[in-house]
């Protein structure tokens, strides 16, 4: 396609599919995130920790333990490894539960917040120390790109993989939440002593979200390294925690669909932002930031419950 | 002219008319009782005259003002005082500071003379002090002066709040509940001392109350709501026969409310 | 109930007139404990105001730099102790006041304390736009949107090339009469002092006290007739104002502000020490924050010098680490921080009586009056 519009489509369609890659991560965090708020009216601001230490772990296993040598080839051992990274995840989710979260059950959600701040500060000076502050290959489960019929535009073969995952993970969640411990996790949530008096155990309601809050942090963590090919300390908190957040509130933060859609949409958004700036040659540093703090504004000033999601 | 009065005051939520037409008048001096069933809408109605609430039809006027679309500190500047349900108070400060920040809208010095320290503040300050002090023995709270409002038994904390209320010298108390957790005796002794202030201070009190003995034996007049609305007005003997009232109160067959 | 065969009293006893001026806390101090709490506090002032000569000249700006983060407690306790509001973004008035001072020095020429004031207004102007948010949300909301700011800033504010230099940064010279290090240090330190002073108005007169009747329920200060809109806005002001000053304190440290020093993981760090030093009390944060300025370098000169563990093994790179615990172990099992931990201490220089604090009361005399946790 040629032309002023040719441009302005080819240009679309670029944002489109970047956004998709990157949205998709963040769809991931968000959804995590909206998981554990459902589940515990807590926001968990280490989410994004969940999954580069268990991508960490990951490494560790395809590299026989050894950082330095060169990381396995082989889908089947990155396989095994995200099962493995998936469950440490799971686990790690509900040490975070156990240790922090309950001890502060009587505190303000902001203290909340903050607790859960310090565990993600924690979890990265740990990488740090342990990894040096420095990036890593990382390996996809499918290389290589395909064209889009009809642009000069490519999509990478592991975008289609997230898109894949996240929508499993979504199906799946959504079936779960139709099931009987699905629906106690529902109850758990929305009245916690009503939920106690009809016998669910609370506790391990809890529980369970933040262990599945983990096992999804972990697979987006996988994921997320595999979009740069490189992992570094800290990385999941730094690259997609605020925009996820951004995409929950945008999507409603009562909502699992709203968190999905929302990450999508910041995917798009920020990278429209990138675009525009460099197409119209703006002087605006950082468009992602500046895009991102507008629509935050934009969305809480005007519509505080998303698009998705109920009146609180 | 009526010190504070309302005009068919209506307020919606959502689907729900939490409020129909009512309409009350206090005379400066009068004490005023507010009787109702739970749920009724009394503190409702409270929110609308403070400016919690903003109400969806009908006007609420203070002193002959229409204050209706004024702020709540508006009209605590024109002298309208009024209690909580849960206790309204400072929690992180002890009783002798809350008394002191009440007296807010008395305080003549300004921003930055404060933050600087002038001597005139300091004097002021001590002034403030002393007012607090005057108000808690007049109370009888002088022990618990020092005391964290944190760990105060809650009838106390209902009377420093009243404490509080006076500190800032309104010309209307609007007290919602006064007397919730009190027993017949206490409740009786508390009825007797806003008698006290009325005579004293020449306040104007509007009171909600469950008390329904307490409320009829000292109010000069009563209005009592129900599901939203007015459903009668009067003086103590009339309402006490008020079939109607009995009714809401006590249930289908009640005659009276003693 | 007594068993005796005496009649009860009558009631004949005059009761004691009120002590209106009196009124002050029952207990004093013996002479001699006077004595004692005065020489304490003695020593304690010479101490500090020798310090910058005492210390090796590789050490003085860090002095600067225990001072300006002492400022940067302040302004924070103001926002989150005093007015109850969430600030996760804070380094964004930091590096306002920062830019401001320089922007102020190299592009506009003007003399080193018209470059202070500029920093206090563009705090100040930096932190308004956060009250007027402020004022429609709370809680989480408003954290997430102080965190989005505090990253806009960093990224987008302070990248932009003609206000900050862009990548290279902004200028910030001295002062002309506190050049060398040791006397900026002692402006430093005066500044810090005048914060300490300013607080302490604060909290005495009526703004002060309006502010935190906010934070415990706004319907009841505005039943009371405060302005609510009013002084939250003030909070963020005051609080924008000591952040700016600080920022361009500590712009002249350096002699030099760069965008990526004014970053999320600052804005963490303020926050930690805050939360760490003691939310509410204005001592435990400036402790807090001096704590955090000297932290790395005391890992590190702990690392060189004792080569036993732990110590053989933690550097300044762990200090991220070290904050990070030292945050949870706050929240979870010390609400009070290093305020509460201090509390007897604290209170006895204060000619108070020496009382070990068993548990539930937050910091709650010593130095703001309220309620522990952010």
């Amino acid at each position: 396609m040629t032309g002023f519009i040719g441009g302005f489509v080819e240009g679309f369609v670029e944002v489109l599919v970047f956004g998709l890659q990157d949205g998709a991560i963040i769809a991931f965090v968000g959804l995590g995130i909206a998981l554990v708020f459902k589940a515990t009216r807590i926001i968990n601001f280490g989410q994004g920790e969940l999954g580069t230490v268990p991508a960490f772990a990951a490494l560790l296993m395809m590299s026989s333990f050894d950082l330095d040598r060169t990381v396995s080839d082989s889908t089947f051992v990155l396989i095994v490894a995200t099962l493995l990274a998936v469950a440490l995840g799971a686990g790690l989710g509900v040490l975070m539960n156990v240790i922090v979260v309950r001890r502060l059950a009587s505190a303000s959600p902001v203290t909340s917040l903050v607790a859960t701040a310090g565990v993600m500060l924690l979890l990265v000076a740990i990488q740090v120390i342990a990894f040096e502050p420095r990036g890593r290959s990382f390996p996809r489960f499918i290389d290589g790109k395909f064209g889009i019929p009809g642009f000069d535009v490519e999509m990478a073969w592991h975008t289609v993989v997230i898109i894949a995952v996240l929508a499993a993970s979504a199906a799946a969640l959504a079936l779960f939440f139709r099931t009987p411990p699905g629906v106690a996790l529902l109850a758990t949530a929305q009245d916690p002593f009503a939920a106690e008096l009809q016998g669910v155990p609370v506790a391990r309601m809890r529980t369970l979200a933040w262990g599945a809050a983990g096992a999804l942090g972990a697979l987006g963590g996988v994921l997320g390294a595999g979009v740069f090919e490189n992992l570094s300390p800290g990385l999941m908190t730094s690259t997609f925690l605020i925009p996820a957040f951004t995409g929950v509130v945008l999507g409603g933060i009562t909502s699992m669909v709203g968190a999905v859609v929302g990450g999508l949409a910041i995917g798009f958004i920020t990278n429209g932002a990138n675009k525009l700036v460099a197409v119209f040659e703006l002087d605006v540093p950082g468009p992602p930031f500046a895009a991102t703090f507008v629509v935050l504004l934009l969305v809480l000033l005007f519509r505080p419950r998303g698009l998705f999601g109920q009146e609180a | 002219m009526a010190i504070l009065e309302t005009d068919d005051v209506s307020i919606r939520f959502g689907g729900v008319q939490a409020l129909t037409d009512v309409s009350f008048a206090v005379e400066k001096a009068e004490i005023v009782g507010i009787l109702g069933p739970n749920g009724a809408g009394k503190t409702t109605f409270f929110n609308c005259i403070n400016g919690f609430y903003s109400p969806s039809a009908g006007r609420v006027h203070l002193h002959g003002e229409d204050v209706t679309d004024l702020k709540p500190e508006e009209r605590a500047k024109r002298g309208l005082g009024r209690t909580f349900q849960q206790v309204g108070l400072v929690r992180s400060f002890t009783v002798i500071e809350n008394l002191i920040v009440a007296q807010h809208k008395s305080v003549k010095y300004g921003l930055v003379a404060g933050l600087v320290g002038a001597p005139w503040v300091l004097e002021e300050e001590a002034e403030l002090r002393r007012r607090a002090l005057e108000v808690l023995d007049f109370m009888d709270l002088t022990e618990h002066k020092h005391s964290p409002v944190q760990g105060l038994p809650y009838g106390v904390l209902k009377m420093v709040e009243v404490a509080a209320v006076l500190a800032t010298d309104p010309e209307i108390l609007m007290l919602d509940e006064p007397l919730a957790g009190t027993g017949p005796e206490e409740g009786q002794a508390f009825c007797n001392r806003l008698k006290d202030m009325r005579r004293e201070l020449g306040l104007t009190i509007v009171m909600i109350e469950h008390h329904v003995p307490l409320v009829l034996g000292t109010s000069d007049y009563v209005y009592v709501l129900n599901f939203g609305s007015l459903l009668a007005e009067g003086e103590p003997d009339e309402i006490r026969g008020n079939a109607d009232v009995a009714e809401a109160y006590m249930g289908e067959g009640a005659t009276t409310l003693d | 109930m007594t068993t005796t065969d005496q009649p009860t009293e009558t009631h004949e006893q005059v009761e004691p007139p009120v002590a209106f001026e009196a009124d002050e806390a029952d207990w004093r101090p013996s002479r001699e404990g006077v004595i004692a709490r005065l020489v304490a506090l003695g020593a304690l002032v010479v101490v500090i105001v020798a310090i910058p000569h005492l210390v090796d000249d590789v050490y003085v700006n860090l002095v600067s730099r225990v001072a300006v983060y002492g400022i940067v407690a302040l302004s924070m306790n103001v926002l989150v102790g005093y007015a109850g509001q969430v600030s996760l973004g804070h380094a964004a008035f930091f590096g306002v006041g920062a830019f401001g001072s320089a922007y102020g020095l190299a592009e506009m020429d003007v003399p080193w304390p018209a470059a202070v004031v500029l920093a206090a207004i563009t705090g100040a102007v930096g932190a308004i736009v956060l009250g007027a948010v402020a004022l429609r949300l709370q809680g989480l909301y408003l954290a997430l949107v102080t965190i989005s700011y505090g990253l806009f800033a960093e990224r987008t504010m302070f990248n932009i090339r003609s206000l900050t230099g862009g990548g290279a940064g902004q200028e910030a010279p001295r002062p002309s009469f506190f050049e060398s290090d040791v006397q900026y240090a002692y402006l430093c330190l005066g500044f810090l002092a005048l914060a300490l002073l300013f607080d302490w108005r604060l909290v005495s007169s009526r703004s002060g006290r309006s502010i935190q009747a906010l934070r415990d329920d706004e319907r009841v200060a505005a039943s009371w007739g405060v302005n609510v809109t009013g002084y939250k806005l003030l909070a963020f002001i005051i609080s924008g104002v000591l952040a700016g000053i600080a920022g361009a304190l500590f712009a002249s440290i350096n002699q030099v502000a760069v965008a990526p020093d004014f970053g999320f993981s600052l804005s963490l760090t303020f926050l930690v020490m805050t939360v760490v030093g003691g939310i509410g009390n204005r001592w435990g944060v400036v402790l807090g924050g001096a704590l955090f300025a000297v932290l790395p370098t005391l890992l590190d000169r702990a690392h060189e010098n004792f080569h036993f563990f732990p110590f053989s093994i933690i550097e300044a790179t762990w200090e991220p680490a070290i904050g990070a615990l030292l945050l949870l172990l706050t929240l979870i099992s010390f609400p009070g921080g290093l305020a509460q931990q201090l509390g007897p201490v604290l209170g006895w220089l204060q000619f108070r009586k020496f009382a070990v604090d068993h548990g539930d009361a937050g910091p709650a005399t010593a130095g703001g009056g309220m309620g522990a946790r952010p």
